[in-house]
Parts: structure tokens; C-alpha cells; sequence
């Protein structure tokens, strides 16, 4: 298997890590969390 | 009685956990499976492309790409290399995701199917299942959005990365193209019989697999992997460096420089007899002789040109007679490389039997024909009428020594035109030079007044017009752009021990295609007859 293609999908997976971890950011912000907090009747 | 205690036990029960189990608790399932859902994708994708266990996705082999990539347009196969990940790959990556993305939700399916399978008795307490259904259906939506999500992201990912290939790819193509065309360079193949000739050779790689299209594309853009792991570049200027070319039509190996060297192609053509190849062997070893004096050198390519270079040098050192070239099959070529002025190039003279320019069928072997630089017409003036006339009584025995051409020259070029003109090869954009061959017997005979060995073109032309050959002369213009005529002697010494060129030098006929064709030699510097 050429190395560029594990190189890609590093890639790929930082992207998808990094995804991830701004999807967190975004649902720990104040605004966010009281909307869940009123959805789960907390 | 008991039965409907029992009902209103059941109903109550079933109240009770709908209100204050299933109302308050739907909520946390539905925005837990969700979030399982999503992070679920992203972790099968995180170990999908790290190969992780049983969810590594399958490697694409050269051997799948011709089903796995699109149909070429060439007339070979698809080069067996690993393709770039951007093309095959990484759809195999995707999809593997989302089949076991989908394979995960369908067990979570089944695990729920199965339990109220295996324990009917559940469905008694159905409040309580509504709970892992409502978690279910969660999660598969968030499997889904999560799936969209995943794979748009990554799409956007790759096709940006997409964006950068189809530009280096780009660059590279033009730039390499550029080059050579500039150059003139192109893929001359000398083997007698083939002689195809384009710009883009194919090359060999070590394994010995042949790679017909090394360009930057769907196999690499800086450079390919041929299946047996070997690394090629992407560019014809860098495989010049190391890698063999090798014919497109015939899959052999070319002379090393083949297109990236300025290619000049010269065919020699005329009657048999007429000393076309005479010509050759002298005008080679004159020409060697005024690029060393003018401090530029020739070399023959390969073992063949090696050989025909020094039986060229004896031949021309003894005066020995010329032997006939074979007419069973087309010729080979001549290759030699120039170096002039910090520029190289690669001469390939061609030198057929006269046999084949006197039949017009044979003519369609002659492929070198197609796409030459220029063209050598020799024209014997002992095979002209007029001056052969001319040649009684005791002048017989020159005349019988020239040995002429078995052919009128006029019947020869115009059968040779007029081939050429069939197969539709753009004459006008060619070159022509006619050597008028054997000026040292011709020279001081009565039909030779008016001729001396510095006869410029015009002034020899209109001999020959004198001489009865005005159709040949006037189809010659007519056919080609430029056509200029040389006195030439294959006999006498070409240069002086100084170098200085003998104005009847057999090379001025190439000395002036090569200049015609962007070669840059040195000025000709002419030295007085002897």
C-alpha cells in the first residue's frame, strides 16, 4: 500500500477529530446548554 | 371481579409508567441515542481509515483499477500502478464507513428485536420498552445525520485536495509539454520497420512492467508506484534522468534522450544507384569533422550507429566503393547526438533502398517519412539525359564510371511526392534539400559549364533547368516550403586538416536542415576548392 494513503487518512481522521471537538465547544456554550437543559426538563 | 382488579391493576401500572417513567425519562434516551448515533459514525470512521480490527476497509490493487477508475481513451490498457488515494481509495474508505455504520444500527436493531424474541412476556410491560425504542430510533437518526455530516465533511476535505491534484497536475503537464515542445524534442523510434514517433515514449520499470502514460494523473502526481512498489516521476523531463524509453508501437527500448533532446528527423531519398547512402556515410563523417573544428561534437547512439559511424569513417578514409543498401526490409536509423552552444539534439538519418522509393506501396513502410524536419532529395546529374548526352566518345568511360542512378531523378521525386501527398503529410511545412551528388566526376565536364564548387542555390538550380529538369524543380517548389539545392561531393575530403568546410561538403545539406530545424550550428566557413 503506496504511504500517501495512510497520510490521507491521518488527515481525514484530524479532520474528524477536529470536528468533533469543535461539535463540544459548540455544545458547551451557555446558550446551548440552557436549550438542552429546557428540552431534558432540567 | 378478579379479572377486572386485574385490568385496572394493568392499566394503572401501565399510567403510572408512562407518566413518571417514560414522560420524564424519553428526553436523556432520545438525546443519548442521538449522540451515540453521531459519535458512533465518527468512531467507525476514526477506525475505519486507521485500519483499526475488523473495520479496516479493503486496499484497491492495480489489478481492480480497470474497473475502479474511468476508461482511458488510449489504445492500451490502464498502466498497472497504485492509484492516487484521492481516486479509488477513498470512495472504497467512505463506503466502508457507511456500511459498518449501518451494519452497527442494524444490530442494535436486532438486539431489540431479538430480547422481545426471546422474552415475548416483555411486550406485556410494553410502557417499558417504548424507552430502547424511542433509543433506538435516536440513535439511527443520529447515525444518520451523523453519516451525511461525516462524509460531506470529508468530501469537502478531499475535494479540496482534488482542487491541488487537478492543479500541480496541471502545472506539471504544461510544463513538461512546454519544454519539449519548445525543445522540439519527440520519441523518434530507429528500429528498421517501426519507426513510430510521438512525444510521449512509454517507460520500462525495473519489474519490467511497461508504463505507457507516466504523465501526472489518476496514478500520481509527483510521482506513480508501479505495482511492484517501484516509484516513477510523472514527467517525461525527469524519467530522462535514469529510466529507458520504450517505443509505443513496437515496446522497445529507444536511444537514451529520446523526447527531451531536440529530435531532428531526416529521411534520404532518391533513385537506387543514385548514392544516397554515399551521401550519408560522408555527410555523417563531415559533419563530425566541422562540429569538432567548430567546437561542438557528434557521437553516435547506440551499437548499431556506433558500427555504421566507423564502417562510414573507413569507407570515407579509403575511398572504397559503397555496398548496396539491402532493399528486403525498411531501414534502421542512423542516430547521432549533437551537441552545439550548450544545446543537444538527436539526429536520426534515414537511409532506405532506392528500391523502396521506386515502388508506391513500398513507400507506405516508409512510416519515417510522416513526420520529418526535412528531406534529402540526392539527384545524380549522370542520370540526368542531358548531361549523360553529353558523355560520348572518350567521355563514355566517365560517364560508365559514375555509374547513374537507374532512374530518371524526376520520375523518382514525383513518385515519392505524390506518395506523400496521398497520405496527406503537409509537405509545404517541410524543408528540401536536393544534393546534387558526385560533384567531384562532374566538375570539368562539357555539360558541368558554368558550374564551379561554390554554385549557390539559384545558380544551380537554374543548371539544372538548363539540363531539361524544370518539372521537377517547379513540382519541388510547389510541393514543399523551402527547397534548396547543394553541390555536394561525397568523395573529396569534406574538410581541411584545419577544418575549414570544403564547399562541396556532403554535410551542408544537413548543416542546413539542422539549422532549419532550431539546431544552432556555427556559420559554415568555406574553404577555397582545391
Amino acid at each position: 500500500m503506496p504511504p500517501h494513503y495512510l497520510l490521507f487518512r491521518i488527515v481525514l481522521v484530524l479532520v474528524l477529530i477536529g470536528a468533533l471537538a469543535e461539535a463540544v465547544w459548540w455544545i458547551t456554550q451557555p446558550a446551548v446548554l440552557t436549550q438542552i437543559r429546557h428540552f431534558l426538563g432540567v | 371481579m378478579p379479572a377486572f382488579i386485574g385490568i385496572a391493576l394493568y392499566g394503572a401500572f401501565c399510567y403510572l409508567a408512562l407518566v413518571y417513567l417514560v414522560g420524564p425519562a424519553w428526553p436523556f434516551v432520545v438525546l443519548g441515542g442521538g449522540g451515540i448515533g453521531v459519535l458512533l459514525v465518527i468512531v467507525v470512521a476514526t477506525g475505519t481509515l486507521l485500519g483499526v480490527g475488523n473495520l479496516a476497509a479493503p486496499t484497491l490493487t492495480p489489478a481492480e483499477l480497470a474497473t475502479r477508475l474511468p476508461q482511458l481513451t488510449s489504445s492500451f490498457a490502464r498502466d498497472r500502478g497504485w492509484p492516487n488515494y484521492l481516486f479509488a481509495q477513498s470512495r472504497v474508505d467512505l463506503g466502508a464507513v457507511l456500511e459498518h455504520t449501518a451494519h452497527a444500527v442494524t444490530r442494535v436493531w436486532g438486539l431489540l428485536a431479538g430480547f422481545v424474541h426471546h422474552e415475548p412476556a416483555m411486550l406485556f410491560f410494553w410502557p417499558l420498552l417504548l424507552l430502547p425504542l424511542a433509543g433506538a430510533g435516536a440513535l439511527t437518526v443520529g447515525a444518520v445525520v451523523g453519516a451525511v455530516t461525516v462524509c460531506a465533511l470529508l468530501g469537502v476535505v478531499l475535494g479540496l485536495a482534488w482542487l491541488g491534484w487537478l492543479a500541480l497536475v496541471g502545472l506539471l503537464r504544461g510544463v513538461d509539454l512546454g519544454v519539449r515542445v519548445l525543445r522540439g524534442a519527440k520519441a523518434t523510434c530507429h528500429y528498421s520497420g517501426c519507426n513510430y514517433r510521438n512525444r510521449l515514449p512509454a517507460y520500462r520499470c525495473g519489474c519490467g512492467q511497461t508504463h505507457h502514460d507516466i504523465r501526472a494523473g489518476r496514478l500520481g502526481a509527483l510521482a506513480r508506484r508501479c505495482a511492484c512498489g517501484s516509484l516513477l516521476p510523472t514527467t517525461v523531463l525527469q524519467a530522462a534522468t535514469g529510466w529507458v524509453p520504450v517505443c509505443q508501437h513496437c515496446d522497445r527500448a529507444l536511444r537514451a534522450g529520446a523526447a527531451v533532446l531536440t529530435d531532428v528527423l531526416i529521411p534520404v531519398f532518391g533513385p537506387p544507384s543514385a548514392g544516397k547512402t554515399r551521401l550519408v556515410l560522408a555527410g555523417l563523417v563531415a559533419l563530425e569533422g566541422y562540429l569538432s573544428a567548430a567546437g561542438a561534437s557528434l557521437r553516435p547512439v547506440g551499437p548499431e550507429s556506433e558500427d555504421t559511424f566507423q564502417d562510414a569513417t573507413a569507407v570515407v578514409a579509403s575511398g572504397m566503393q559503397t555496398t548496396k543498401t539491402a532493399a528486403d526490409r525498411p531501414p534502421a536509423a542512423i542516430t547521432v547526438r549533437l551537441t552545439a552552444a550548450r544545446r543537444e539534439a538527436l539526429l536520426h538519418l534515414f537511409d532506405a533502398a532506392g528500391e523502396f522509393f521506386s515502388d508506391r506501396e513500398q513507400h507506405q513502410e516508409l512510416r519515417f517519412l510522416d513526420d520529418a524536419q526535412g528531406l534529402v532529395f540526392v539527384l545524380d546529374p549522370f542520370s540526368v539525359p542531358a548531361v549523360a548526352d553529353d558523355l560520348t566518345g572518350v567521355l563514355a568511360a566517365r560517364l560508365a564510371a559514375a555509374a547513374p542512378a537507374l532512374m530518371h531523378p524526376e520520375q523518382s521525386y514525383q513518385l515519392t511526392a505524390q506518395s506523400l501527398r496521398d497520405q496527406g503529410i503537409p509537405l509545404r511545412r517541410m524543408p528540401l534539400a536536393v544534393a546534387v551528388v558526385k560533384a567531384d566526376l562532374l566538375l570539368g565536364l562539357p555539360p558541368a559549364t558554368g558550374l564551379h564548387p561554390e554554385v549557390g542555390s539559384a545558380e544551380l538550380e537554374r543548371w539544372l533547368r538548363g539540363k531539361g529538369l524544370g518539372n521537377l524543380l517547379d513540382g519541388a517548389a510547389r510541393d514543399f516550403g523551402t527547397v534548396r539545392y547543394f553541390l555536394v561531393s561525397s568523395c573529396l575530403p569534406a574538410t581541411d586538416p584545419a577544418g575549414w568546410t570544403n564547399p562541396t561538403s556532403p554535410a551542408r545539406p544537413l548543416l542546413w536542415l539542422l539549422d532549419r530545424s532550431g539546431v544552432p550550428i556555427p556559420a559554415p566557413h568555406l574553404a577555397a576548392a582545391s
